[in-house]
């Protein structure tokens, strides 16, 4: 059994808020590491404090190093402290979420630390009253293999009574192949619809509400369409450098870090068509057809369909920064891309003939996340260019980070004598935070819950993330072929290397100035 | 048009008299000076999802008000109407001044701002007050009517102000004793007539206690107790004084009693310790039902419920002793629930009771069947 029915609660009727999961027991593979301390252990943390985790909720930290369950509680504490969104800890509240706190030491290849675990759950169980498991794999990716198999071995991975669940981060492989690979695993060992593959892009409020903006709201499909749009850009833009993760971001590129996941997560609901319901694989059925329709790169092609650039010494917000070569454990000769340009088209009847460029890169000016829809211009000018300029195209614009939103860019007529008629472009701007004047919960909280209820919607499903790299693997494979000759070729706290304005220029089109 | 340094004045919630037929006038000519400068620093953003029409009988509760719209605007920026009523005094006056509340966005950076009108009227003029009401909502965007005191389906001023209402929002907490049960029987009726939803902040203070009692039975091995329930047990603090609480436990076991299709069969107050008792029928059996007054500081609400059910099962919610920020809650059955957890419970401000209702546009039939229930229990336990 691996979703959770809805148990019929009539008491649930009309309620405000959404049901609690059922007791469940949650197993942090590489509970010590960064991302459990900064992210889960805060993240469940705040929703206990909500009371929304169930009655009878443990989680079991699994992890290489050896400690008592006191330390690791200790430890938790220090962490939430630090990184909880709400402070101070709500003592009585943390008390009675660290009792149900558990470490188990074990390498993650010994058989005997996995039978002391399916021990370890069973006595915890024994005691909640809770059989429903789920995995959380917060360790590096090379680990995943061997960590699914030996829960395989270790007959924890299906349970006829109850639900048995696992979540992988990213990066989910490294091309198509390795992913392939790594979903072959996963499937030996669990079913596809008990693997939740987390995107904590998904999780956002705002990348929601593309799906909401959508299709909630009558007047934009009609427009959604190659005959009204001119074309796409999706920017992922980081003001951050690689922040000590030169060993892996040498390997992985933006490419790998930001574009195949984050990025054509956005293309692919900017894209998509409306799903017949709004059911989990409804709508990742509607995503991996966009995906699918993306028009292959031939290896040959990988550079004129993308510009590669690499970040020098510069300034950010006043600060000189080093360069990507300059950075800690990175290669002083490095040829890793931290930027990318991307211009691909959807083959569809919706799309046929749109450009949608995507551009993310590391050290840009400011962090932002946006999809703007670019729209033809009218088909016949009635004003005549001004300020030697023309008329701007209407542009609606979807911010997802930081200052969430939606604008809409449209001409309107400067006041002024009707014989020196000038126009300007304005924008109507809707703000989450203008509007909805609260904090949303943090993505990582929301996921974890969606995970517990069985609800996979925000997680990418195996198809998906293979379409993803099904793309994108052919354009590494091309830069393999043509090394860039011309790294460090921005500079820092800039918006990317020239060649992009000129990949852009080309097509007679400018990225939008962010 | 006034000078700058009165819209700063204005920004920082002082409140400035205009002439009633110019009010959107002044308020178009602040927004305008506003844009064009920035106050403290921050840009100046109107922003209005609704209309909030708040009713205050008298100065005092003017005040309390203004307190509330200021903490409430920040999560749903309006355009709040305050119509401050003296009926029965001295000769016809209306009068009009118009202010702002604003808070830094969470993001941004952004000023947002949210615009008040308060009318003060007096006499005769109290009568005609939703005419000058009427055109100052903001168009096509929902109107709440807040009604801080005991609705008064006689009144005028209240049935015009409905007819243009999409919500009426009350507190049934401030009911006096000796009014509450014709109060609380005038809202049902208004609330089955469906012109307008009926909101009451003592249903909404009931928001979390219902969500931890469903939280109960959301799983197989629970479920099959919540139709084996034998009993309920309440406590309610006083209201205010020593007076308890009762309507808002009544409105938890009115809830429990719709959802699960309990028949009402006696009840009354017992003399012993003023509780109130009542027995009911389920499908398989009696329930026995009891909301106990015990000391408490007025307006603690709720301190505990406890559910009973066949085989010596419990469920309860109890405030935390230790930390009155918390309730305890505990499953006692054979097969799990699991040890008794603290959850975070604050006693909710009547501005977050308030911003809970404004998100809501549909009508509430829960409130409104736990109502209708709630009303049959107030008449036995008279």
């Amino acid at each position: 059994m691996t979703v959770q029915e809805p148990v019929d609660n009539p008491l649930r009727v009309g309620m405000r808020s959404q049901r609690t999961p059922e007791p469940n027991t949650l197993v942090i593979f590489g509970a010590t590491g960064d991302l459990t301390q900064r992210k889960l252990i805060p993240a469940l943390y705040n929703l206990a404090l909500e009371g929304l985790l169930p009655g009878g909720f443990s989680v079991v930290g699994f992890a290489r190093r050896s400690k008592t369950n006191e330390l690791f509680r200790s430890e938790m504490k220090s962490a939430a402290d630090q990184h909880s969104r709400t402070k101070p800890l709500q003592a009585s509240v943390w008390d009675g979420f660290a009792s149900n706190l558990h470490y188990h030491q074990s390498e993650f290849t010994d058989p005997e630390g996995f039978a002391a675990l399916a021990n370890a759950l069973a006595k915890i169980e024994s005691k909640t009253g809770a059989c429903n498991r789920l995995y959380y794999l917060a360790t590096p990716p090379s680990y995943y293999a061997e960590i699914a198999g030996r829960l395989s071995e270790a007959g924890l991975t299906r349970n006829d009574t109850a639900w048995t669940r696992i979540i992988v981060e990213k990066p989910f492989g490294r091309d198509l192949a390795s992913a392939a690979e790594l979903n072959r695993t996963l499937n030996s060992a669990f079913d596809e619809d008990q693997v939740y593959r987390i995107d904590h892009y998904l999780g956002k409020e705002t990348v929601q509400n593309i799906l909401v903006f959508r299709f909630a709201n009558g007047i934009f499909e009609p427009i959604w369409n190659r005959r009204y749009i001119d074309h796409v850009q999706i920017t992922v833009a980081e003001s951050i450098g690689v922040e000590g993760r030169g060993p892996y971001y040498e390997r992985a590129g933006v490419i790998r870090d930001i574009v195949q996941n984050h990025a054509m997560q956005l293309l692919s609901l900017a894209a998509m068509e409306p799903p017949a319901t709004f059911e989990p694989n409804a709508v990742r059925d509607e995503k991996v057809k966009v995906l699918r329709a993306v028009r292959p790169v031939a290896l040959e092609d990988a550079d004129r369909f993308t510009v590669r650039g690499q970040y020098g010494p510069g300034a950010i917000s006043g600060r000189k920064v080093p360069g990507y070569r300059e950075e800690e454990r990175v290669a002083a000769d490095s040829t890793t891309e931290t930027y990318l340009a991307l211009k691909l088209f959807i083959d569809n009847w919706r799309w046929a003939g749109v450009p949608f460029y995507i551009r993310s890169g590391k050290r840009l000016p400011k962090p932002v996340t946006e999809i703007a829809i670019v729209f033809r211009q009218p088909p016949l000018s009635l004003f005549p260019a001004t300020g030697g300029s023309s008329i701007e195209p209407n542009v609606l614009s979807m911010t997802i980070q930081p200052d969430e939103g939606i604008s809409l860019k449209f001409g309107s007529k400067v006041p002024g004598p009707q014989a020196a008629l000038r126009i300007r472009p304005v924008e109507m701007d809707f703000s989450y935070g203008t509007s909805f004047g609260f904090a949303a919960a943090d993505a990582y909280e929301r996921l974890l819950l969606e995970a517990m209820l069985g609800d996979s919607t925000l997680f990418a499903r195996r198809d998906e993330v293979e379409a993803a790299w099904a793309f994108i693997t052919p354009i590494i494979e091309g830069w393999a072929n043509s090394e860039p000759r011309r790294f460090p070729d921005y500079e820092a706290g800039t918006w990317g290397p020239d060649a992009a304005d000129e990949f852009m220029s080309s097509d007679g089109r400018k990225w939008r100035r962010l | 048009m006034a000078a700058p340094s009165e819209y700063s004045a204005i920004l920082s919630g002082e409140a400035r008299p205009v002439d009633v037929v110019a009010i959107e006038g002044e308020l178009r000519q602040l927004w305008t000076a506003a844009a064009q400068d920035a106050f403290e620093g921050h840009p100046v953003v109107r922003a209005c999802v609704l209309n909030l029409v708040a009713y205050a009988p008298g100065d005092d509760a003017a005040r309390h008000i203004n307190e509330v719209l200021a903490q409430v605007s920040g999560r749903h920026p309006s355009r709040s109407i305050v119509i401050v009523a003296e009926p029965g005094t001295g000769a016809p006056l209306l009068q009009a001044a118009i202010s702002a509340h604003c808070q830094i966005a969470p993001e941004g950076g952004k000023q947002v701002c949210s615009e008040q009108i308060t009318l003060r009227a007096s006499g005769p003029a109290v009568g005609e007050l939703h005419s000058t009401v009427v055109p100052l909502l903001v168009p096509d965007l929902p109107v709440f009517l807040w009604w801080h005191e005991e609705p008064s389906l006689g009144s005028h001023l209240f049935q015009e102000l409905l007819e243009t209402s999409d919500r009426l929002i009350v507190d049934s907490a401030d009911f006096a004793p000796e009014s509450a049960a014709s109060s609380l029987a005038a809202l049902q009726r208004l609330a089955r007539e469906g012109t307008v939803a009926v909101s009451d902040l003592n249903w909404s203070r009931l928001n979390h206690w219902r969500e931890l009692v469903a939280q109960f039975f959301d799983t197989p091995p629970a479920r099959q107790h919540l139709d084996r329930l034998k009993s309920v047990s309440v406590e309610v603090a006083p209201v205010r004084g020593s007076e308890p609480g009762f309507i808002e436990g009544l409105l938890l076991v009115g809830w429990l009693a719709s959802r699960l299709g309990w028949t009402l069969e006696k009840g009354g107050k017992r003399a012993r310790d003023g509780a109130l008792a009542f027995d009911l029928r389920s499908a398989v059996g009696s329930v026995h039902v009891e909301l106990k007054p015990v000391p408490g500081r007025p307006r603690e609400g709720l301190l505990s419920v406890l559910l009973g059910a066949a085989g010596g099962v419990s469920f309860s919610i109890s405030r935390d002793a230790e930390d009155y920020a918390c309730v305890v809650v505990a499953a006692g059955m054979r097969d799990g629930g699991g040890p008794p957890r603290a959850v975070r419970m604050d006693l909710p401000s009547e501005a977050a009771l308030l911003c809970e209702e404004l998100e809501m546009l549909a009508d509430d039939s829960v409130y409104r069947e736990a109502l209708d229930e709630a009303v049959r229990f107030m008449e036995v336990g008279r």
